[in-house]
């Protein structure tokens, strides 16, 4: 379904956020991305929905390549699940989850905020599968706490049926407690609605929990890709100790909290 | 332990917030204020100002300031509010149903006039019959100030329907191309660089005397305010929303409806309250050059000497944009 051949991404200022990444994700898959912050876990799935191009290296989506003639129509098959939500503030719950299919509506439509019946129902079927109330309806998103926003964004993200969810760190604002209700949600939508999932997370915990594939990113490489039993203490450990020995040289900056990988072993 | 952090903490530096260059700027400063202020006649303005203070608190024995206010207040004082007309010069009036609240009066005159028999100067009584409206002019100021108001409205709405294209083309995030992005900025540029009295001058002379050419003045100069603040606006507003929604492909103008503008909302209704309070005022002061409304009123009651009639006029303005100004508070804060 979703396919990285040799990818690189290189920024106007020289940097390498991606170097020669290859992936495959079959269709179905729940594919967790992990890594420390800095990775390029966010790099890498914002090549799939257009947001960033590969410098080098082809993104395929259902066996076509994305390039800029095919990019309007592929995005549409793609839905996006973000760390901030970007939800648009001051706007209702209801615009907002409608406002995940655009695409398919009219500008008149979209002008005048009159949404076809069909998109009606679909968006409040959606709003009760993430547990939202017909109260919140009308409510402005920004009235809404953290995990009920992002339960909003999952409602949006699944308008227009995508054949591919990226979720870019969708738990990393939110409260630990709440991480796993919304991962909980995101499994069972994608399950029931038969999306592929690319997932990027930094707790190999939840990842171990909710992944059927985990790969891991370590300064722009992929460094591990196997099942979640494959993903031990140790390989974790290296991971974050890499992240670890690049601060170490500045003894005043040592991170002060415990790195998720650190406390679980 | 304690030695190490005495030897970093010599190493630290906290400089002053001044330093010999901001005291020198601040010289610098100094002297252009003080050049300028002379060719302004600050010191006069102080000397006469400090003057009018002290006379009328009875400290100086004179002031020309003081005068001239003085001489304002009493010509300006009492406020005409009623209006004179000689039946003579009405048409088909009805003596049995006369306009609300007017009357009839009989106005005397006393002149010396020559008798051409005699040659000798006799004082001679001329009688003539006038009818009265006791707030006949307020009334008319008040329709002018209508007038006024509504020119200010279309003015505003003109300006807002101007704008958003302009400011959607004058956005750099939206902008299709450097060129429609400059046209655009330039346009903006310009409408606000002119003036509205000086285009409005301009327009008069092509729609004629009268309310176009003052709300197509005020609509061109409120374009080029609004469509700045609007691009800048668009500009600034949280990228987070449009990427989301451009990530799906829903295209410029749907990303701009739902993404961009209920976060700018806010802003936008301020500034075209804004626009509106600024146009009330200059829609009276364009008035002067023929774009009508009370500004025209204004102008040829000043040049007839009418003090009384230009008090009420002001009064009638200040009024008009005070309540102005209380019902746009409140309709921001029950909006916003």
């Amino acid at each position: 379904m979703l396919k990285f051949d040799r990818v690189t991404k290189r920024f106007p200022d020289g940097t390498e956020a991606i170097r020669g990444v290859s992936l495959h994700v079959p269709r179905g898959q729940f594919c967790v991305v992990l890594g420390p912050s800095g990775a390029g876990k966010s790099t890498l799935l914002r090549m799939l929905n257009g947001l960033a191009s590969p410098s080098e290296g082809e993104v395929m989506l259902g066996g076509e390549r994305i390039t800029d003639k095919s990019l309007s129509r592929l995005r549409r098959k793609v839905a996006t699940v973000h760390q901030q939500f970007n939800l648009t503030p001051r706007m209702s719950v209801a615009l907002n989850v409608l406002s995940g299919a655009l695409p398919q509506v009219a500008h008149w439509r979209a002008a005048t905020g009159w949404f076809p019946a069909p998109l009606r129902e679909k968006a409040c079927r959606l709003l009760d599968e993430v547990g939202l109330t017909p109260d919140h309806l009308p409510r402005r998103v920004s009235e809404l706490s953290g995990g009920q926003q992002q339960r909003v964004g999952i409602a949006r993200a699944f308008m227009m049926d995508p054949a591919v969810l990226l979720a870019d760190e969708p738990v990393a604002s939110l409260d630990p407690r709440i991480s796993r209700g919304i991962l909980e949600l995101l499994h069972r939508q994608s399950r029931n609605h038969g999306t592929t999932v690319l997932c990027s997370l930094h707790q190999p915990e939840l990842a171990r929990e909710f992944g059927d594939r985990i790969v891991a990113v370590s300064q722009g490489r992929l460094v591990f890709d196997g099942t979640p039993d494959q993903l031990t203490d140790s390989v974790c450990e290296d991971l974050y100790h890499g992240a670890l020995n690049r601060r170490e040289s500045d003894p005043l900056a040592r991170p002060p909290v415990a790195v998720p990988a650190l406390a679980a072993a | 332990m304690s030695d190490l952090s005495v030897d970093r903490a010599a190493t630290w530096r906290l400089d002053p917030p001044f330093k010999a260059r901001h005291i020198l700027f601040a010289l610098i400063a100094l002297l252009i204020l003080a050049l300028t202020g002379v060719r302004m006649e600050v010191p006069r303005m102080v000397h006469d100002t400090v003057q009018g203070v002290g006379y009328a608190v009875g400290l100086a024995e004179q002031s020309p300031v003081a005068d001239g206010v003085k001489r304002i207040a009493e010509s300006v004082w009492p406020l005409r509010i009623s209006e004179e007309i000689e039946t003579a010069r009405i048409e088909n009036l009805d003596r049995n149903n006369l306009p609300w609240l007017s009357h009839i009066e009989v106005r005397e005159t006393r002149e010396p006039r020559m008798n051409t028999e005699t040659l000798q100067i006799e004082e001679t009584v001329e009688r003539t019959e006038v009818l009265v409206k006791p707030v006949g002019y307020l009334m008319h100021v008040l329709a002018k100030m209508l007038e006024t108001l509504e020119m200010a409205l279309w003015g505003t709405l003109l300006a807002v329907l101007l704008s958003v294209p302009l400011a959607y083309y004058a956005a750099a995030n939206y902008a299709p191309n450097r060129l429609a992005y400059n046209l655009s900025r330039s346009t903006i540029s310009l409408f606000r660089a002119i003036p509205e009295l000086v285009s409005a001058l301009f327009l008069v002379l092509a729609f004629g005397f009268g309310p176009i050419a003052g709300f197509l003045a005020l609509g061109i100069h409120g374009a080029g305010f609004l469509g700045k603040f609007y691009a800048e606006d668009i500009e600034n507003a949280d990228r987070g929303p449009q990427e989301a929604l451009q990530s799906i492909g829903s295209g410029k103008i749907k990303t701009l409806l739902y993404g961009v503008l209920p976060q700018v909302m806010p802003q936008y209704i301020a500034y075209t309250l804004y626009i509106l309070d600024r146009n009330v005022r200059m829609a009276t002061v364009i008035g002067i050059v023929g774009a009508g409304g009370i500004g025209l009123e204004l102008k040829g009651r000043f040049d007839m000497f009418n003090f009384g009639h230009v008090g009420t006029i002001l009064l009638i303005i200040f009024l008009t944009v005070f309540v102005l100004d209380r019902f746009s508070a409140r309709l921001r804060s029950r909006i916003l």
